[in-house]
């Protein structure tokens, strides 16, 4: 059982107050028609100059670094002349969750989440021969004698079981794809900001049957960039930020591989488990979230994280999405920014800008009206953590 | 039929040179007897490093599939149909779906073994799975699908 008291003593104490991105959709379209963009270190120094120019801080008053996982973090720390007094390096995710822990104990006071990936220059290859990922999730890479590689797949064969459990329909999971790219339509940075009605994801090809094309994220370049540091510092600042008031975090490995948590239990225990520590922490619950946040590699995560944190419940989630709620002018805004599927491709860093920009109501149109609780969730593989972040007007 | 070679290693070699016989053998924990797969070092159990690779009946239910219709292997063309299937000893094994074009949740099913080349030349065996009751011989459904 987590320990109330002492999960309580770090919520609230520690703040966002800098988000920095790249121009996601305008950088795209310059590298499609060939240009070069710069790499993922040139993306992370324009994330984190945006970032520091937003909170007000310099480069000097940074004593802590956590590096994002594509990164070397030697050369990151050279690349943008940052020495500190504490380090690490994490997915966007943990980053945070090291980050509060640091500033709490009082290792770093300010601490710079840095993330920059040039993963399509690159060609960086999610499924077949070398799949990335591979050397972390055996399951990646361990079936391609039978041909099944790619994060896609595996999730395809979830959604296969999962639509066969519980009823629903791909037309119900498609409204996951039109409500997150209504959302990218309002935002100016998303990569994909065509109209796409549920007819035309529904004639999207299949990549791995159930998922279409459109239920899979993008592969895009760019960077994030979050700076964090003590409340107290933050309300020195003279500028609007967020707390970071929950932490929920439940990992389910045994028979990874062997798909036994995700096909069989559609890694339900895992996300409750995170959920009732970050809302014990919070002192809150779904009800109270205004905007949520979702790591959505692939449509059919939103679905499970809906049910898995209680948003409604077990089986419920196709008439929620249906519903239209997720969408613009909803009752739960879901990845305000278009999400992986449509806003842009950063493993789940630019969901937590996004949803520090909404609790500080400057998301434009896009905007949720009034937003003061944001909630991200994310689930990779059965590895689940969530955080509750608080606005706080100035 | 190429395919791309499985990886190999202390406790993967065991399980193809089995496969290669035409059985499918899994490690069954000695103090315990819990089946594991992937092969590994201990049991999730109880951690004993103490097993003996035990028989599998070769029945199976199908617990999930996805059909490809992107490749991602230059020697699997598509749609192929990808298994998750759960053997009655314990874990869920993966293979491709053969004998059917008509996949039903939790349908009995039989493993049957394919033969295969890797990029480099070497040979192995597939454990696959095909319907309960299809009139494939086991271990040699290649003439079905050569
Ligand atoms: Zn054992």
């Amino acid at each position: 059982m987590p320990d109330l008291e002492r999960l309580s003593a770090v919520a609230g104490t520690v703040a966002v107050v800098g988000v920095g991105e790249t121009d996601y959709g305008a950088d795209h379209a310059r590298s499609r028609r060939g240009e070069p963009i710069g790499d993922g270190y040139a993306h992370a120094a324009t994330a984190l100059r945006r970032a520091l120019a937003d909170c007000g801080l310099t480069k000097d008053d940074v004593d802590g670094l956590v590096c994002g996982p594509t990164l070397a973090s030697e050369r990151l720390g050279e690349v943008l002349g940052i020495d500190t007094r504490w380090a690490d390096q994490a997915d966007a995710v943990q980053a945070v969750v090291k980050a509060t822990a640091a500033i709490h104990a009082g290792l770093a006071e300010t601490v710079a989440l840095v993330y920059g990936t040039d993963q399509r220059a690159a060609g960086v290859a999610y499924g077949g021969e070398g799949a990335a990922g591979g050397e972390r999730h055996l399951s990646y890479t361990y079936f391609s004698p039978w041909g099944l590689t790619s994060q896609g797949a595996l999730y395809a064969l979830l959604a296969n079981r999962y639509l066969a459990e519980t009823g629903m329909t791909e037309r119900e999971l498609g409204g996951v794809a039109v409500a997150q790219r209504a959302f990218a339509r309002l935002h100016p940075h998303a990569v994909m900001r065509a109209p796409l009605t549920i007819e035309d994801h529904l004639a999207q090809p299949y990549i791995c049957e159930p998922l279409r094309r459109t239920d899979y994220c993008l592969i895009n370049d760019g960077g994030v960039a979050l700076v964090l540091t003590t409340a107290e510092r933050a309300r020195r600042l003279d500028r609007p930020f967020v707390l970071v008031r929950g932490i929920g975090r439940s990992d389910h490995n045994r028979d990874a591989t062997s798909l036994r948590p995700r096909l069989e239990e559609f890694y339900r225990p895992a996300q409750r488990a995170a959920a009732e520590q970050v809302y014990a922490m919070a002192g809150l619950g779904p009800q109270d979230v205004d905007v949520l946040q979702i790591y959505d590699s692939f449509s059919v995560h939103v679905p499970l994280a809906l049910e898995g944190f209680g948003f409604c419940g077990d089986g419920e989630a196709g008439k929620l999405i249906s519903s239209g709620d997720l969408g613009p002018g909803g009752r739960l805004p879901v990845n305000t920014a278009g999400g992986h599927l449509s806003g842009s491709y950063m493993q789940g860093w630019g969901h937590q800008a996004e949803v520090v920009r909404q609790l500080r109501a400057e998301a434009g149109d896009r905007q949720v009206p009034g937003a003061r609780i944001g909630q991200y969730v994310s689930d990779v593989a059965g590895k689940v953590t969530s955080i509750v972040y608080e606005g706080v007007a100035r | 039929m190429r395919r791309p070679a499985p990886r190999r290693g202390l406790y993967d070699d065991p399980y193809w040179q089995y496969a290669a016989a035409g059985e499918l053998r899994l490690q069954r924990c000695s103090a315990c007897g819990h089946v594991r797969y992937p092969p590994g070092p201990a049991c999730p159990e109880c951690l004993a490093p103490e097993h003996t690779w035990d028989l599998m009946s070769g029945a199976g239910r199908l617990l999930a599939w996805t059909v490809f219709h992107r490749p991602y292997f230059p020697e699997i063309p598509v749609p192929y149909v990808v298994a998750a299937v759960r053997v009655p000893e314990g874990p869920i094994l993966i293979g491709n779906l053969l004998g059917t074009d008509q996949p039903v949740h939790d349908m009995p099913l039989r493993a049957v073994f394919e033969d295969a080349t890797g990029a480099d030349g070497t040979a192995f065996r597939l454990c696959q799975w095909v319907p309960a009751d299809a009139r494939v011989p086991v271990s040699s459904p290649t003439e079905e699908h050569a």
